[in-house]
C-alpha cells in the first residue's frame, strides 16, 4: 500500500511542467576531425591501425583500447564492407509508424575491425541473403557534403 | 566504526591531462590521457590493472546518458569489472574511497581510479544542467542557479563570523598565484584583493573572481594492494583514511554557516588513519574550492582551523605555500579549474604529488608525510575525504 493514489490526469493533482533547458555542442576529438574531413572531402573513411596488437579501429581513435597506447598509423579505406548483422524497423523513436520500414544495418567496413551503422537501401533482398551481403556507401555529391554522418546518404547491395 | 581491514592499499601513479575550456578531445579521449600518464609513472600496465573505478558527475554536462558506460573504454576499463561512482562534485574524492575499498577488501590487487569532466559540451551553460538539480516544484520555478546557494551560504558563513569581504578574496589571490605553477592550468593568474572586489557581482556577495570556471579535464591515478605497491613503487603513498558523509538535500533544514557532513566525512577519516590531532598531523591539504569562501568554509569542517577562525589563519599566511599548513598548493579549482569530478581527483593527485616532493615549483616548504585532499558536492550536502602518508 505505498502508492498513495494514482494520477491519470497529472493536471489533477498539483504538478509543475518543466524540462531540463539545455542543449550540446559535441566535439568529435581530433580523430573524428581526421575521419569527417576525409569523408567530405576524398569520400572515405580513414581509420587507425595500432602499432601493437594490429587492432584497426573504425571509426578511428587516438588510442588502442585494448593497449592504452597511442595510435597514429592513420589509414584511408573505401567505404565498403558487409553486413554483419540488420533489422527492418516501422517506427520512429517516438513510436509513430513510418511511411515506409527501412532497413538498418551493421556494416564491418573491409580492411578494419570495426563498422559503422547505417541505413541500407535494397529493393530486392531476401532475409536469407542480406546479413553477409556485400555493400557500398552511396555519399552526397562532394558539393554538399558538410562532414557529418550524414553526408552518408546510405549503403547499398554491390552488384 | 568497526574496522577489519585486509589490505593496507597505496596510490603508485598519478596523472592528469590539460584543463582547458572547449577542449577538442571527447571525454574518452581525455580520460585516455589521464589514464596514460598514471600508469606511465606507476610501474605497472594496463594488462596489470585488475578493475577501473570511474568518477563523472551529471551526464548533463557532457551530454552523454550512461556516461560512465561511454567513458569506458578511454578510462582503461575494456574488458575490465568497471563501477562508476556518483556523488556530485564529491566524486573525484569519492573515487579514491571506492578503489581503496577493491582493494582493501581483498577483491582485487589493483585498481584504475579515473575521473573525467567536459562540460563545455552542455550549452548555453552548465547553469542549464545545474538548475535541474534542484527540487522540480519548490525551487525550480524561481528560476534558481547554482550561484544562489554560494552565494546564500557565503553570506550566512560572513554574516555569523563578521567576516569581510576582503578575507574572502585573500583565497582567490593565494589560489589563482598557485595555479600559475602547475602546467595543466586554465585559470592561473596573478590578481589583488582590489581586482577580486571590482570584478562582477554575480549573486551577493560571490563576485567574478571568486567563482572556479567551466572546464574539460580527466584525471587519474593508479592504486595496489601493499605487496604489489612495494615491488612496483620506491614511494607508495598510502591510503591511510578515507571518510564520506551526507547531509539532507533541503538546504532549508540546515545552518549553512558550517558544513557538519564535513566534519563528519573528516572524522571518520581520522579515526581510521589514527589522526587525533589534525592540525599537527596533517602538513599540507588540498580543501574543494569551487568557491573562494568555500576553502576556509571547508579547512573549518576539516576540523583545521576554529569555526571562523580560518580567514585569519590565511591572513597570517598560515595557508600559503610556505605556511605552516600549506593550502591549495596546486592552485584547486580556483587557480587550476573545475572539471568536476575531476576537480577532487586532481586534488588527490597533488597530494600525491606532494608528499613524493615531486610538485615542482609548487612543492610546499614543510617536507610534508601526510595530506588530506577533500572534495564536496552532491546537493551541495557531501564531503568526501582522503587521508595519504607516505609513513
Ligand atoms: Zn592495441
Amino acid at each position: 500500500m505505498s502508492i498513495w493514489r494514482k494520477v491519470h490526469v497529472n493536471k489533477k493533482a498539483h504538478a509543475w511542467e518543466g524540462d531540463i533547458p539545455i542543449y550540446f555542442s559535441y566535439t568529435v576529438g581530433p580523430a573524428g576531425e581526421k575521419f569527417f574531413t576525409a569523408l567530405k572531402e576524398k569520400g572515405v573513411f580513414v581509420a587507425v591501425r595500432c602499432r601493437q596488437c594490429g587492432k584497426v579501429y573504425l571509426p578511428p581513435r587516438i588510442y588502442c583500447e585494448v593497449c592504452m597506447e597511442d595510435v597514429e598509423e592513420f589509414v584511408e579505406v573505401q567505404p565498403e564492407g558487409r553486413v554483419v548483422t540488420w533489422t527492418e524497423v516501422t517506427r520512429d523513436s517516438r513510436g509513430s509508424l513510418l511511411e515506409k520500414p527501412e532497413l538498418i544495418g551493421f556494416i564491418n567496413i573491409y580492411n578494419t575491425d570495426g563498422g559503422i551503422i547505417h541505413k541500407i537501401v535494397a529493393k530486392d533482398f531476401s532475409k536469407e541473403s542480406l546479413t553477409g551481403a556485400e555493400v557500398k556507401a552511396v555519399l552526397k555529391p562532394p558539393a554538399e557534403r558538410s562532414g557529418e554522418l550524414g553526408d552518408i546518404l546510405y549503403f547499398e547491395l554491390k552488384v | 566504526m568497526g574496522l577489519n581491514i585486509k589490505h593496507k592499499v597505496a596510490v603508485v601513479g598519478a596523472g592528469m591531462s590539460n584543463v582547458m575550456r572547449r577542449a577538442e578531445e571527447t571525454g574518452r579521449e581525455l580520460s585516455f590521457y589521464a589514464v596514460k600518464e598514471a600508469l606511465k609513472n606507476s610501474g605497472l600496465t594496463i594488462e596489470d590493472v585488475e578493475c577501473v573505478v570511474m568518477a563523472t558527475a551529471p551526464d548533463a554536462f557532457d551530454g552523454v546518458h550512461m556516461k560512465g558506460e561511454y567513458l569506458a573504454d578511454g578510462a582503461g576499463a575494456f574488458r575490465k569489472p568497471y563501477m562508476r561512482s556518483y556523488v556530485g562534485g564529491g566524486s573525484g574524492v569519492f573515487a579514491i574511497i571506492h578503489g581503496w575499498y577493491m582493494v582493501a577488501s581483498g577483491m582485487f590487487k589493483t585498481c584504475l581510479v579515473v575521473a573525467e569532466e567536459k562540460m563545455s559540451s552542455a550549452q548555453p551553460h552548465p547553469q542549464a544542467a545545474f538548475n535541474s538539480i534542484y527540487d522540480h516544484t519548490l525551487e525550480r520555478p524561481l528560476g534558481v542557479n547554482l550561484l544562489w546557494i554560494f552565494a546564500l551560504e557565503m553570506n550566512r558563513y560572513m554574516s555569523v563570523h563578521k567576516i569581510p569581504l576582503e578575507d574572502i578574496a585573500l583565497v582567490s589571490v593565494k589560489n589563482k598565484r598557485n595555479g600559475l605553477d602547475h602546467p595543466c592550468t586554465q585559470v592561473g593568474a596573478e590578481v589583488t584583493v582590489k581586482e577580486v572586489l571590482e570584478s562582477e557581482i554575480m549573486a551577493w556577495p560571490v563576485h567574478r573572481l571568486m567563482v572556479s570556471p567551466t572546464s574539460d579535464a580527466a584525471a587519474a591515478i593508479v592504486i595496489a594492494r601493499d605487496d604489489i605497491a612495494r615491488r612496483v613503487s620506491e614511494q607508495p603513498v598510502w591510503i591511510k583514511g578515507v571518510g564520506w558523509n551526507l547531509d539532507t538535500a533541503f538546504w532549508t533544514n540546515r545552518d549553512l554557516y558550517y558544513p557538519d557532513y564535513v566534519e563528519k566525512a573528516a572524522r571518520m577519516a581520522y579515526e581510521m588513519a589514527g589522526i587525533t590531532n589534525p592540525r599537527k598531523e596533517i602538513h599540507v591539504v588540498e580543501p574543494y574550492d569551487p568557491f573562494a569562501y568555500k576553502e576556509l568554509h571547508h579547512l573549518e569542517g576539516l576540523l583545521l582551523a576554529d569555526r571562523g577562525k580560518a580567514p585569519e589563519l590565511l591572513k597570517k599566511g598560515v595557508f600559503d605555500r610556505d605556511g605552516e599548513l600549506p593550502s591549495c598548493p596546486s592552485g584547486g579549482l580556483l587557480g587550476v579549474g573545475n572539471p568536476i569530478a575531476a576537480a577532487g581527483l586532481m586534488k588527490v593527485c597533488e597530494i600525491f604529488w606532494q608528499l613524493r616532493g615531486e610538485a615542482g615549483k609548487r612543492q610546499v616548504k614543510n617536507n610534508p608525510k601526510t595530506g588530506l585532499a577533500q572534495a564536496w558536492g552532491d546537493l551541495m550536502q557531501v564531503g568526501t575525504v582522503v587521508i595519504l602518508s607516505v609513513n
